[in-house]
């Protein structure tokens, strides 16, 4: 699963621990998020979403190996 | 599914000196015969598969402490919150305890096969607090490297 987090972060300036900070995480969760090392639950996809003020699929997305 | 049952963080210390001196007791009382005087003790008969319901006899408990503490301080180390517990150091927690259960069997299993006797009785020593002890390294290694990033 992919996902465009670290250019939303990057679109509004903010480092990783400012946005796990206001997201309620910790910044290696960020961290982990963005390389690809973790894949968030829902609750957290949908505090992401509500913070950068766009839908979940346009957050993250499916890959192939996911099928 | 944020929490589960975890002690406050500021278990850590007290646990990890616990296990310390468990391990260091352990040891000694293994390989050193260390016993202390003070905790030979009279035992009910029945609880060392003796004959007589009351009477007792006499049993030095140092080694008993030892384990007592190893089994203490794992568990007060192993369920006592990190500094930031959200849903990522849970899902290693799990993780985790799943790598530890593995590869404590694997090894056994090779143990089993490769040692005797006598020897083997320090393997099934040691197997006693080998999983909470390969959760723990597994477990703080992982957050660690994550750490490090």
């Amino acid at each position: 699963m992919k996902n465009t987090i670290h250019v939303e972060r990057a679109i509004r300036n903010l480092t990783q621990a400012d946005l796990a900070e206001r997201i309620g995480v910790s910044r290696q969760t960020i961290h982990a998020i963005e390389s690809g090392k973790y894949v968030p639950s829902t609750v957290l996809a949908l505090k992401l979403s509500r913070l950068f003020g766009k839908p979940v699929n346009e957050l993250f997305q499916l890959e192939e190996q996911d099928e | 599914m944020k929490t589960t049952i975890l002690l406050p963080h500021r278990f850590k210390t007290p646990g990890a000196l616990v296990l310390l001196s468990g391990l260091v007791l352990g040891v000694l009382a293994i390989f050193g015969n260390l016993e202390f005087d003070f905790l030979d003790v009279p035992l009910p008969k029945f609880l060392k598969q003796e004959q007589g319901l009351f009477s007792t006899t006499n049993n030095n408990l140092t080694d008993e402490l030892a384990l007592g503490l190893c089994i203490a301080g794992c568990l007060l180390l192993m369920f006592s919150r990190e500094k930031v517990e959200d849903e990522f150091v849970q899902h290693q927690r799990l993780l985790s305890l799943q790598w530890a259960v593995l590869v404590n069997y694997v090894i056994l299993f090779i143990a089993n096969w490769l040692v005797y006797d006598t020897n083997f009785f320090y393997v099934m020593t040691f197997n006693l607090i080998a999983i909470p002890l390969f959760f723990l390294l597994r477990f703080h290694w992982i957050l660690w490297r994550s750490n490090q990033n």
